[in-house]
């Protein structure tokens, strides 16, 4: 097994407390519920299990939905389908909360596989309001939910400033940070060219174009 | 963003084994690094212990380390760029015909599916 080092178990654990703290418009409960079920959602589908994307029935339904599209099948997310979600009650600062929340989930759980290493545990969920914290600028700017600036990779969870923060420190952990991704000479363990490699073809499994 | 280092550092990289892991990428570990990814993001139980053991043997264990963030990393941005719809650029879809990809209809640059009531 290889040991994980101190930035990327410092990452781990903040990333699982922040998975179950309330965040800008669910409690730390509800983000907590809603990481079980894309973990749920990700082991169906490894499985060769179905996994619904109307979500699970209960009040949670539209959000179940989401989680589960998002988890297994996300290059299959059509605009028409993220306005049924807007009809079905999920606001666009909870979509992008949401997106927010899986996209971390499986960026740690991949690393974790990876790696040989336990899955990381979700620990309780801490008490709460929702924040209410929203970017008062964020606008439609070429994306489906509203950005700070145009639609882009730095910027595609900028609505949520609690999200668009601990995706950075994600991005700048587990590969470059936006300033050093102006570097393509960067050696950090891998060259530019190879971490490159990995991220285009992890993009390929995933359908996705960017 | 691998042909713009491979170009700006002077290393030969086939972009082609992207798409087709038979090829040689022509970088250091890169078959390692190939089978490692696949085994990762398809969560491949039985093959990831020896994808991670051919890379360790090729390239150390700090190069397991970061090939395994780049794949969680990208794991995350592919699902948030596909939920917000956000357009590929003009040399994205270049290179995606180059390596003979499909692009779908409502991510090109000139394309915007209309979303009704996602702006609350």
């Amino acid at each position: 097994m290889i040991g994980i080092p101190e930035a990327e178990a410092g990452l781990l654990e903040r990333t699982a407390r922040s998975l179950v703290s309330a965040g800008a418009s669910l409690t730390g409960e509800g983000r907590r519920d809603l990481a079980i079920a894309s973990r749920a959602a990700a082991r169906a589908h490894a499985a060769g299990d179905s996994v619904s994307e109307q979500g699970e029935p209960g009040e949670n339904m539209p959000l179940t939905g989401l989680v589960n599209r998002v988890t297994v099948a996300p290059a299959t997310i059509r605009p028409e389908w993220v306005s049924s979600m807007a009809q079905a009650g999920v606001s666009a600062p909870i979509y992008v909360e949401v997106l927010g929340l899986v996209g971390r989930l499986q960026a740690v759980y991949t690393f974790c596989f990876a790696l040989g290493q336990e899955p990381v545990e979700l620990p309780e969920a801490t008490d709460g309001a929702p924040t209410g914290r929203l970017a008062p600028d964020a606008a439609l700017a070429g994306g489906w939910v509203p950005t700070v600036g145009p639609a882009s990779p730095p910027s595609v969870l900028s609505s949520v400033p609690d999200e668009h923060e601990a995706m950075h420190d994600l991005h700048g952990v587990f590969y470059l940070s936006v300033a050093e991704m102006a570097d393509l000479d960067a050696d950090r363990g891998l060259h530019r060219t190879q971490m490159e490699l990995v991220a285009a073809r992890t993009s390929l499994i995933n359908e996705c174009f960017f | 963003m691998l042909r713009a280092s491979a170009e700006k550092t002077g290393r030969p990289a086939d972009l082609r084994a992207v798409v087709d892991p038979m090829r040689d990428p022509l970088l250091p570990a890169g078959p390692q690094l190939l089978a490692f990814t696949d085994a990762a993001v398809l969560g491949d139980a039985d093959e990831m212990p020896m994808a991670r053991q051919a890379l360790l043997d090729a390239a150390g264990p700090d190069a397991v380390v970061r090939a395994a963030g780049c794949a969680g990393n990208f794991e995350m941005m592919n699902r948030l760029l596909d939920a917000i719809g956000a357009r590929v650029r003009r040399q994205g879809m270049d290179l995606a015909a180059e390596l003979g990809l499909q692009v779908p209809v409502h991510l090109h640059p000139g394309d915007r599916g209309a979303v009704s009531g996602a702006t609350g």
